[in-house]
């Protein structure tokens, strides 16, 4: 809890610096922020010593709105760390004309952050559409922060409407939810499932509430903004949508889950068939793109599919098994983006093609471009595939079907997350413009590719701190 | 005369319904903005009516954050339409089409 606070603090104090003519502090003050918000997370973490889902702070401190469980310190550490990579990621990113906006930028993203930890700790309904809130509404405005790019200001605007259009819906399924219970609270609903008869407008309004999550999520049949919002973004808050907000909304819903209903609720069977779904046009639309960016937007949509697994039994083991799989995904992706983003600065679009003999040219960038695409694909002795072997054993033993076809879908997603690697090592290069980066893209790529790699081999790095 | 919690809530779905069809229908912008304030407006008056049946203030309360967070909403949202504007000299969303593949 003292960490929002604290987020929240800082975030305004970075906002502010550019009124005092102070905009080169942004970036170091923000990454202060982030790495004290880390060592608060560290700290919690070994406060508590009991349950998984026993709240760390008092929760009647705060009339029961929040509860910041371990659970909620894990999943508030990856995205710190996430947020840390993709804020010295743009260090050197911001092009010239936009570093005028650049506390603005990093204010926006740590106010984004703040909603981000609501939403993986929240005990009442209202904190729930809070969270979503202050998590999204930033984001509407760094989406559209080119201002002068037309796919900047259309992306903008398809997440703007997106967004609160889900928000409507989202609301309409909470007030329907109030209605059959009387009650916001996590616990109250709880106890209505759990005891007598569910009335149905209970049941549409967590449908509603579902769908709500689902659209920020980008669960099919919800998916279809994310590419085009995804495409048209600054690459770096690209990195953060695929990143942070996946990983809170998916906290959210889980908590949702795993609060409410509990295992072996009715609800399980939907989820499977989600899940499927969501894998197999995220996967199979991704074989079709030929720009990076886009590829990545499916990617993410397909590894939402594959989280959705965790769902079918919401219990102790497989809490860690997300948290281990959000971990691997979003190392691997943001460094992905960090070698996208030198090759699209140098050339000046994403396309595949573009990649063409970068493992010639610069065999670091087009090393860490395979590790990364390799921990995404879940070959063995990456964190993807440690990861996607924890998630998929919890889904055995009830669901097997949709295991196998969640292992089917990993081989479909071979094809083409190779497609870039093959590009890099096999293909001559197309262009002879020579594709440079700086140190803090360089350091960005290490950290990701030594975490990958220690991830996979010793997985215990992170479970360590479930324990 | 006292007026059924049923009434209230075939109110507030066709409210709702309304403003969910006039987002996927009408293709002006300010439209749209306007067709989602109706949708969240007939949550506060769903969550108002449930409050008062229930004799309980916390749905009220909530319809005060979801006034705020609206008028937040909506200020970005006529931002993004006014840089929108000043690039495209128009409000349409049929411009809304540039990202595909």
């Amino acid at each position: 809890m003292k960490l929002i606070i604290f987020i929240t603090i800082s975030a305004i104090i970075v906002l502010f610096s550019s009124i005092f003519n102070a905009r080169k502090a942004a970036l170091p003050l923000t990454l202060m922020a982030l790495l004290i918000g880390l060592g608060m997370v560290f700290q919690y973490n070994c406060q508590c010593d009991g349950s998984f889902y026993r709240s760390i702070v008092d929760e009647a401190t705060y009339r029961n709105m929040i509860s910041f469980t371990r659970f909620s310190a894990l999943f508030s550490g990856v995205m710190l760390v996430a947020s840390i990579l993709i804020i010295t990621l743009s260090a050197n990113s911001i092009k010239p004309i936009f570093d005028h906006y650049r506390s603005d930028i990093y204010g926006l993203m740590l106010f984004s952050l703040c909603g981000a930890f609501i939403l993986v700790s929240y005990q009442h309904l209202v904190m729930l559409f809070l969270g979503i809130e202050i998590l999204s509404i930033p984001l509407y405005i760094l989406a559209g922060s080119r201002k002068n790019e037309l796919a900047s200001n259309e992306a903008a605007f398809k997440y703007f409407l997106m967004g609160s259009f889900t928000t409507g819906v989202l609301l309409f399924g909470i007030a329907l939810i109030y209605g059959a219970t009387g009650s916001f609270d996590l616990n109250a609903l709880m106890t209505y499932c759990h005891v007598g008869q569910i009335s149905t407008m209970f049941k549409v309004g967590m449908i509603m509430v579902l769908a709500g999550m689902s659209f920020k999520i980008g669960l099919v049949p919800f998916h279809f903004w994310s590419p085009d919002v995804y495409s048209g973004s600054p690459s770096v808050v690209t990195a953060f949508m695929a990143t942070v907000v996946k990983t809170s909304v998916f906290g959210a819903t889980y908590i949702l889950f795993s609060k409410v209903f509990g295992v072996n609720s009715g609800w399980t069977d939907t989820l499977a068939v989600i899940a499927a779904a969501t894998m197999f046009v995220g996967n199979l639309t991704a074989t079709q793109q030929s720009g990076f960016k886009r590829m990545m937007a499916y990617s993410s949509i397909a590894h939402a599919g594959y989280l959705l697994i965790a769902m079918v039994s919401p219990d102790l083991a497989s809490g860690k098994a997300v948290i281990l799989y959000m971990a691997a995904y979003s190392l691997a992706t943001i460094g992905a983006f960090a070698v996208m983003m030198a090759v699209r600065r140098c050339t000046g679009s994403d396309d595949i093609n573009n990649f063409n003999g970068l493992g010639k040219s610069n065999p670091v960038l087009a090393t860490a471009l395979t590790i990364a695409m390799m921990s995404l694909a879940g070959i063995p002795l990456t964190a993807g595939f440690i990861s996607k072997y924890y998630l998929f054993t919890i889904g055995w033993s009830g669901y097997s079907t949709l295991i196998i076809l969640a292992i089917i879908n990993s081989a479909i997603s071979v094809y083409y997350y190779f497609k870039p690697v093959i590009a890099m090592w096999f293909k001559p290069s197309t262009s002879d413009i020579e594709i440079k980066t700086d140190t803090s893209l360089n350091i960005v790529l290490w950290v990701c590719v030594i975490g990958i790699i220690a991830v996979g081999v010793y997985p215990d790095l992170i479970l360590a701190f479930a324990d | 005369m006292k007026i059924a919690i049923d009434h209230y809530i075939i109110l507030s779905t066709i409210l709702f319904c309304i403003g969910v069809l006039g987002v996927l229908i009408r293709r002006n912008a300010i439209i749209l903005l306007m067709c989602i304030e109706l949708m969240l407006n007939s949550v506060n008056l769903l969550l108002t009516a449930f409050s008062t049946y229930y004799g309980d203030a916390s749905g009220q309360l909530f319809v005060f954050f979801i006034m705020v967070v609206a008028a937040a909403e909506v200020a970005v949202g006529l931002a993004i339409l006014v840089m929108i504007y000043r690039n495209t000299k128009s409000i349409d969303i049929n411009f809304l089409k540039n990202l595909k593949g």
